[in-house]
């Protein structure tokens, strides 16, 4: 498993970017200095941002500020990655909130399983960022036009 | 006698006119001997008119030969042509017709006559025919009974054929054992003809290898009248030897002197040769049994030994006076195991067989062996079975061998499972290994390429703080990369026992307040480090590097597994020629199954889940503290906590 999932197709950069003042991303990792570098990046790219440590605090963040998309770590204590992206799937808020993963793990066991709980996008450790960005405006140009 | 007065009536009457006297008393006299002659004698005569009814007139033979009663044949002629042989009526009465018609006055003639018994006689009969003037008027037979004769030569001619056709040599010689007759396989067989060998001894068909003893106790043998059946060599015409088996009968007169010899030769060259191969065979065999480099061993239907080899006697030690005739079980097999040897041969003996069974056998010095035996049921020569042949090795030394070869087996087996099971441990330990490193460095590259990557995009839009708060957090996770690769690579070395312990004077409480800001520091402001000294002043004799590096780790450890619980206790007193430590967390703890493994390098307790680590640092801190002298103990409480006491000493 590459840095990018074979189940997703990435746009060409073209145009000026859609307007995405205000829309909420929330990144999930229990490795504090990671999840708040993602932050810092994602902020710079304008968008709103919610940061969680552990599966817990991101069901709870989740459900308060309703994100349009979520980042998330795959091992974590409390609740792990699979648990949370099943519990944002099953709900009844936002089931539809694309989701990217992001780990260490290489297997392609474990991406398949993430797929399988209803990622939409595996990305493995170290990733490129610039692939990260574009992803998630891809993503989301998908969801509008859902 | 009157009807013979009758017969010759018509000579009467032609005599008549002559001297009828003197006629008269001729014929009474002959008529008188006639009657003399035909009461007198043993055959039956019979008298037939040709002219007048063709009566007949039968002598008392009719009865004594052919057992008919008081003349009840009949009283014609046709009566007597009845009871010949159908086979033989027409000849006898064409022949009969024959002689009358050309006046002859005689025919004899051979044919079968029917008795009253109605078995047919052979008889010789004799016919004189008397003719008047070329007409026959009387005819008179003759009749001899040769039944016994015909048959006798009969008997003889079958005889003479079987002497002459069979394939043995028949020699009869007479009184004087000269030889009369020889028959055809003599001739073919010894070359000789008849005529050569007419009137010479059966001496000529001996040769220089005769036995003469042989020779001497035939003639004993004729002498007292038995018959014989003596081998001996008989030599061809051309000297060729054959082996013939002499039957030999002789016959004496009413003198009780010898009369003749019947010999009957039967040529024993095949049987001698067979014989003679059979006996090599039987030697060769017997030495081959005797002389073979396996026991064999032969035991009777009552399960006694009759037959013991040389390599038997050799390997028991028991010779065959010692064996032959005894039971075998009853001194080769231990007592507690007979019964089953026994039960072995009785199975042999209801023809089955016995393949490569083990025998535990003992000496006759005591010693116990191990023979390998297959056993087949003995027969005769009708097929029952008489015995058992036993055939067997020794393989006590095989056996032995053999156990001691399983021994090593098992020994490199278990050598090569624990080699295996090490093998299979270093490979996880790299697999580990390898997952630990792969995870552990690709979070901080993943910060590092983020925090770059930022100031790079952004540098524009940055403020110089938020720059130098990125390059802080590149430099933070290259440090943090580095310590990783360090406890790698020291707990390489010190698998190499190459690393050095450099011991000077340490300030154990300046040491553990640098600790405590270290460790502080590094995991920002999530936990506090409380240290307690029972002292304000100690210095030891140690190794400050390895000492840094056992208190960063466990310290480090004791913030790391204790979320949520943001205090780790350091408490340091005086002991028994050094310094005691204990680290106490109020962490997630380790669970019991896990402690004794905490020490392996790279083992993580099962409940570390994604707290990050490499499962080295425990395992560099056991290093450390044996290369100085030091033990350390660890004490945990599953959600409660763990406590690790050090003890360094001061030397």
């Amino acid at each position: 498993m590459k840095d990018q999932c074979s189940l997703f197709l990435y746009p060409t950069l073209k145009g000026e970017r859609l307007s995405l003042n205000m829309t909420r991303i929330l990144i999930v990792d229990d490795t504090k200095v990671l999840a708040d570098n993602i932050a810092d990046t994602l902020k710079m790219e304008g968008y709103s941002i919610s940061v969680a440590y552990n599966g817990i605090e991101a069901t709870l963040l989740f459900k308060r500020d309703r994100p349009a998309l979520i980042i998330t770590d795959l091992e974590m204590p409390e609740m792990n990655g699979y648990d949370f992206i099943r519990f944002v799937r099953s709900g009844n808020i936002e089931p539809l909130t694309p989701i990217i993963i992001i780990t260490a793990d290489t297997n392609d066991e474990t991406a398949s399983k993430g797929i399988a709980a209803g990622a939409d996008l595996f990305l493995t450790k170290p990733f490129d960022d610039e692939n990260l960005i574009l992803s998630i405006i891809n993503l989301l140009e998908n969801v509008q036009h859902r | 006698m009157n009807q013979v007065k009758h017969i010759s009536s018509k000579q009467l009457e032609l005599e008549r006119n002559a001297t009828i006297l003197s006629l008269e008393k001729k014929l009474e006299e002959a008529n008188q001997k006639f009657e003399i002659l035909t009461r007198t004698t043993n055959e039956a005569i019979r008298d037939c008119d040709l002219q007048n009814n063709h009566s007949v007139v039968w002598n008392h033979g009719l009865t004594t030969l052919f057992g008919y009663k008081n003349h009840s044949i009949g009283n014609t002629c046709e009566t007597w042509a009845d009871k010949i042989h159908p086979a033989d009526k027409e000849d006898v009465l064409r022949e009969l017709n024959e002689t009358q018609r050309s006046i002859k006055i005689n025919w004899n003639g051979i044919y079968r006559f029917k008795c009253a018994s109605n078995v047919y006689k052979y008889i010789y009969d004799r016919v004189y025919i008397v003719y008047d003037q070329d007409k026959p008027i009387r005819m008179i037979g003759t009749m001899q009974d040769i039944d016994d004769r015909m048959i006798a030569m009969a008997e003889n001619e079958r005889l003479s054929l079987v002497a002459s056709k069979t394939d043995n040599l028949v020699i009869i010689t007479d009184g004087e054992e000269k030889i009369e007759w020889v028959n055809d396989a003599f001739v073919k067989r010894t070359g000789y003809t008849l005529q050569e060998v007419m009137g010479k001894t059966t001496r000529i068909l001996q040769g220089p290898d005769t036995d003469n003893a042989a020779m001497e106790r035939i003639s004993q043998r004729i002498q007292n009248h038995e018959s014989i059946d003596e081998e001996v060599l008989n030599y061809t015409k051309s000297g060729k030897p054959f082996w013939v088996k002499n039957t030999i009968n002789p016959v004496f007169d009413d003198a009780n002197k010898l009369a003749r010899c019947v010999v009957v030769q039967t040529d024993m060259t095949a049987h001698k040769e067979y014989q003679s191969k059979i006996t090599t065979i039987a030697r060769d065999l017997s030495d081959l049994i005797e002389n073979a480099n396996a026991i064999i061993l032969g035991i009777d239907a009552n399960g006694l030994v009759n037959e013991w080899n040389t390599h038997a006697i050799i390997t028991t030690g028991y010779e065959k006076s010692d064996v032959f005739g005894k039971e075998l079980a009853s001194f080769i097999v231990e007592p507690g195991k007979r019964h089953k040897a026994k039960q072995k041969i009785e199975f042999v003996l209801k023809d089955n067989h016995l393949t490569h069974e083990e025998f535990e056998i003992t000496k006759k010095n005591g010693k116990n062996n191990i023979l390998l035996l297959s056993a087949t049921p003995r027969r005769n020569s009708v097929g029952e079975i008489v015995g058992i042949i036993a055939v067997g090795q020794d393989i006590t030394e095989l056996t032995e061998h053999r156990k001691s070869l399983e021994e090593k087996v098992l020994l490199r087996t278990e050598e090569l499972n624990i080699a295996l099971a090490r093998e299979k441990e270093l490979s996880t330990v790299k697999t580990r290994f390898a997952s630990m490193v792969s995870h552990e460095f690709r979070t901080p590259l993943s910060t590092i390429r983020l925090s770059v990557n930022h100031i790079k995009r952004y540098k524009n839009r940055l403020t110089p703080e938020s720059i130098d708060t990125k390059i802080d957090t590149v430099l933070q996770q290259v440090d943090h990369m580095s310590h990783l690769l360090e406890d790698v690579l020291t707990l390489g070395k010190t698998h190499d026992v190459t690393i050095r312990v450099d011991k000077s004077t340490v300030d154990i409480v300046a040491f553990c307040h640098k600790i405590k800001g270290e460790v502080e520091g590094y995991f920002g402001k999530s936990h506090v480090v409380k240290c307690t000294l029972s002292f304000t002043e100690k210095e030891i004799q140690t190794d400050e590097g390895l000492l840094r590096n056992i208190f960063i780790n466990l310290i480090g450890n004791g913030v790391k597994f204790s979320p949520g619980k943001p205090t780790v206790f350091l408490n340091v007193t005086e002991s028994n020629g050094g310094i005691r430590f204990d680290i106490k967390d109020e962490g997630i703890g380790v669970a019991g199954d896990d402690l004794e493994r905490i020490f392996e390098p790279f083992d993580r307790g099962s409940n570390a889940g994604a707290i990050p680590g490499t499962g080295l640092g425990l395992s560099i801190v056991k290093k450390a503290i044996d290369l100085l002298g030091g033990t350390i103990t660890v004490s945990s409480k599953l959600h409660e906590g763990s406590v690790f006491s050090v003890f360094i000493p001061n030397a």
